[in-house]
């Protein structure tokens, strides 16, 4: 077989992807994990056109490198871990994206002090990219990333003692959207993301945190606040591969005219990962009759000294809370909109966020 | 018990099977295999009528078609469904009366502690009437030997009989119920009961009656390299209610064999069916050889306005079980309720749980289930509760608990929510976690033996379960889980 090399990682072979990808077991339309997401529609998407995209995201300060995974400052990173942080998420559409990217670059952290941590924006565009994000040794770094459209692949790799802030802004879209992050936690490490999302036509999140390190530490939450015919699906998996390791997860969503909403949250403990602590949360609340809200939150364990809980549920507004408010003279209207904010609120922290979910913000940064 | 606190958790979680042994008693089967030809054989050894064998043709060649699902939580070896004997019946005339039954089949069923005698049970109850009184269907392999009390019962208007005996006696209901609730074709192992059920009780309560004892049905499987493919349909009329019991038990032996079973219940206004099943099929040894795989789909109906279904399942055998008693609540204002405990040891494997499906306005659900896992064995709890556009103000509640005994054993959860209406609540909750030692320290520093507070901190754990069970069961199922725990120090 003649190798032929990938356009964004030459020193990868095309052919020997393509080959695995032949042989590789694809996913069924209408089974798990493509239950309630049309699959063939996001494989139409993948096979674009795309608008293409040629610039690299900016950072605000030093300390940071960013540049093409060709670029010879970045090729040894790049080399190391691009394909091998996600390699065993098994899911093809990786590899698609590989194939088929137009633009791939890096972002690695260098340096941090206490006070001051670099922030990097990704900002959204109509492209098939790949992103490869390393944070090394005890360096911090915050993420800012908008997604619009678009097939973007994120491998994100956190070594010993790292820490990385990741806000992911998903706006108002009429396209469909694929994003696929894989996150590889070391020792130590410290991974914080926050996902705020609004209405597409078709978006589906793929989320998969691997606890690779002792003592590493995950929180994610997220909010969506979905109108329309929009649909979104988020699928996350946090394993726990190595011991001693924490991860929480919550997601609140409002769901509204015929708008769908998927959640899938998988914790998974493997028998080397005792004093595992992992809790996961999903609410949802309906506020109009054609919604549909499908959740699923799933815990698989092969320890027994952990400690995991999941809970979900799906609802509408609460008629006590509404009466509540309306004794006090606010405006039936006006009273739903203060307890769906308040509900999102619980897990806004920024106000990127909030204005993303058109909401005012309340907390502090 | 307490001087072998010093083994390990593993060695100590001795599970004794004290329902092993095996009846000697000659057999007639029909030879391993399966095509039309043994289907049209088992339905003409019934004597069935023509629109029943045509049916189960249907399904076989449905059946054939079909693939076995693959998505289940279990690892088994593909299973040779030519190398299964489909009909294993004792030999000669069906007994007329209790006093024609082969005394060895008789032996059997005092050793496992089943009541075929009336006059006996009905002594009890005079004297103690606090004795619940028990009316028995007893299926040994392939067949019905007996079924107790159906005199009493009559005089109700209740019928309880072997499901070929209502075949002949009341063809109607069984023409108009048969496959309403799990269609012939619903799934790989329900098609294959379809085609080659052999028996199983039939149950009708008639309007306005409360059925004035408990019914049950004891399955037995006997013979080797056979499988047991009972049917059972329970029919509750408008404002009629009934409790069953469903017990099981087989020998211990190496090979591994199948049980694939039907349960449908139908509810019509304001009936209540109330359904426990306590399963102790050999669960094979500490090593995984032999025992049940358990492939079952039941299911019931809430047909009827206010009508009510509550499944409690206490599982502790089987090699594999699959399985996932379900309740479609069609009618306004029904409610399916749904209390399990499963307990998985050695290299046991478990896929169970529940579907909930809401149709029709203001139906409630209730799900609670309990695994234990202990040894290198899998327990999965597997559920949906899905509320339909027209569920009005439907209300679901789920809280799924798993508890885990020993480093090597695994505990998953899969609930499945699905929700097209506003208005519908659906909830579920789900912790995982071992036997605290906080909770150890606290019995242990009170006096009590460690086997004894394990097996203590787990009925506690299966508390909010027993609870729902008939009284006797709730005392079987108590000390199935002591006799299978026992020993264990977390």
């Amino acid at each position: 077989m003649i190798s032929e090399p990938v356009k964004i990682a030459p020193w990868l072979d095309a052919k020997q992807i393509e080959q695995t990808l032949q042989d590789a077991k694809m996913p069924l339309p209408r089974k798990d994990p493509w239950k309630y997401t049309s699959l063939n529609q996001v494989l139409q998407h993948l096979d674009g056109p795309f608008e293409g995209n040629d610039q690299f995201p900016a950072s605000n300060g030093n300390g940071v490198l960013i540049g093409a995974l060709c670029d010879p400052e970045i090729e040894p990173f790049a080399r190391e871990y691009v394909s091998q942080v996600s390699k065993n998420s098994n899911n093809v559409l990786n590899s698609v994206n590989l194939l088929r990217a137009q633009q791939g670059y890096a972002i690695v952290s260098c340096e941090s002090s206490e006070s001051s941590r670099p922030a990097v924006h990704i900002s959204a565009s109509d492209s098939c990219e790949r992103v490869l994000i390393v944070v090394q040794e005890h360096t911090r770094l915050e993420v800012i990333e908008h997604t619009s459209g678009g097939n973007r692949v994120i491998e994100c790799v956190l070594l010993a003692g790292s820490q990385l802030l990741h806000r992911r802004l998903q706006p108002a879209s009429t396209n469909v959207e694929y994003n696929s992050l894989t996150v590889n936690l070391k020792e130590n490490s410290n991974y914080r993301m926050v996902q705020y999302s609004v209405g597409a036509k078709l978006r589906r999140n793929d989320i998969v945190v691997n606890i690779e390190g002792e003592g590493a530490q995950v929180d994610i939450s997220g909010g969506w606040k979905l109108s329309d015919t929009s649909h979104l699906d988020t699928q996350l998996t946090v394993n726990h591969l190595a011991k001693g390791a924490s991860s929480q997860q919550k997601f609140h969503g409002v769901v509204g005219d015929s708008a769908r909403a998927v959640f899938n949250g998988r914790i998974y403990i493997a028998r080397d990962a005792p004093q595992t602590d992992a809790h996961l949360q999903n609410k949802n609340i309906a506020i109009s009759d054609g919604a549909s809200i499908f959740t699923k939150p799933e815990l698989e364990i092969y320890a027994d000294d952990v400690a995991c809980s999941h809970g979900a549920t799906s609802g509408q507004l609460d008629e006590k809370q509404i009466f509540y408010l309306r004794t006090r003279g606010v405006p039936d209207e006006r009273s739903r909109e203060l307890i769906l904010e308040g509900f999102l609120t619980e897990i806004v922290e920024h106000e990127e966020g909030a204005n993303v979910l058109g909401i005012e913000h309340r907390g502090m940064e | 018990m307490s001087n072998n606190i010093t083994n390990t958790p593993e060695e100590l979680i001795q599970k004794e099977y004290t329902a092993g042994f095996v009846t000697d008693i000659e057999t007639e089967t029909l030879p391993p295999g399966l095509s039309e030809d043994v289907v049209r054989e088992i339905s003409r050894k019934k004597v069935e009528p023509v629109w029943l064998t045509e049916w189960r043709l249907d399904a076989f060649r449905r059946w054939q078609k079909m693939d076995e699902p693959t998505w289940a939580h279990v690892k088994y070896p593909p299973i040779d469904y030519q190398a299964i004997s489909y009909f294993a019946a004792p030999k000669g005339e069906k007994p007329k009366s209790l006093d024609e039954v082969d005394p060895e089949l008789l032996r059997t069923y005092e050793k496992l502690g089943i009541p075929l005698h009336e006059q006996k049970m009905l002594a009890g109850v005079e004297e103690d009437p606090s004795q619940p009184r028990v009316a028995v269907d007893a299926v040994f392999d392939s067949v019905s030997i007996t079924t107790t009390f159906k005199e009493t019962l009559k005089e109700h208007g209740v019928v309880f009989s072997s499901f070929s005996e209502a075949v002949h006696s009341h063809p109607d209901l069984v023409k108009k119920y048969l496959g309403s609730v799990v269609p012939k074709q619903d799934n790989f192992y329900a098609a294959l009961n379809s085609a080659v059920f052999s028996d199983g009780s039939f149950v009708y309560v008639p309007k306005g009656v409360r059925c004035p004892m408990e019914l049950s049905t004891y399955f037995r499987i006997n013979a080797e390299n056979t499988g047991q493919f009972e049917r059972t349909l329970i029919i509750a009329d408008e404002g009629s209610y009934v409790s069953y019991l469903e017990g099981c038990t087989a020998p211990m032996r190496d090979e591994n064999q199948l049980h694939a079973a039907v349960v449908e219940l139908i509810a019509l206004d304001d009936a209540q069916i109330k359904y426990s099943t306590v399963q102790n099929w050999y669960p094979g040894d500490e090593n995984g050889v032999g025992g049940i795989y358990n492939f079952v789909t039941k299911r019931g109906a809430c047909r009827g306005a206010r009508s009510h279904i509550s499944w409690t399942q206490v599982e502790t055998g089987s090699a594999i079980t699959w399985k996932y008693p379900s309740v479609i609540l069609r009618g306004d204002d029904s409610i399916g309720e749904f209390y399990s405990v499963a307990l998985t040891n050695n290299r046991q494997q478990a896929d169970t749980g529940t579907k909930m499906t809401h149709i029709g306005r203001n139906t409630k659900s209730t799900i609670i289930s309990k695994g234990i896992s202990a040894g290198h064995s899998s327990n999965a709890y597997r559920g949906l509760v899905r509320m339909n556009p027209g569920a009005r103000n439907a209300r679901n509640f789920t809280q799924c608990d798993s508890l885990l005994i020993g480093s090597e054993c695994a505990a998953h959860t899969f609930p499945y929510i699905e929700s097209r209406r506003k208005d519908a609540i659906v909830e579920h909750e789900a912790t995982t976690t071992r036997v605290s030692d906080d909770q150890l320290f606290m019995c242990r520093q009170r006096g009590i033996e460690p086997e004894k507070a394990v097996s203590m901190i787990v009925n506690g754990f299966c508390r909010d379960v027993f609870r729902e069970l008939p009284m006797e069961f709730a005392v079987e199922a108590s000390k199935l889980l002591e006799v299978s725990l026992e020993g264990a120090v977390g």
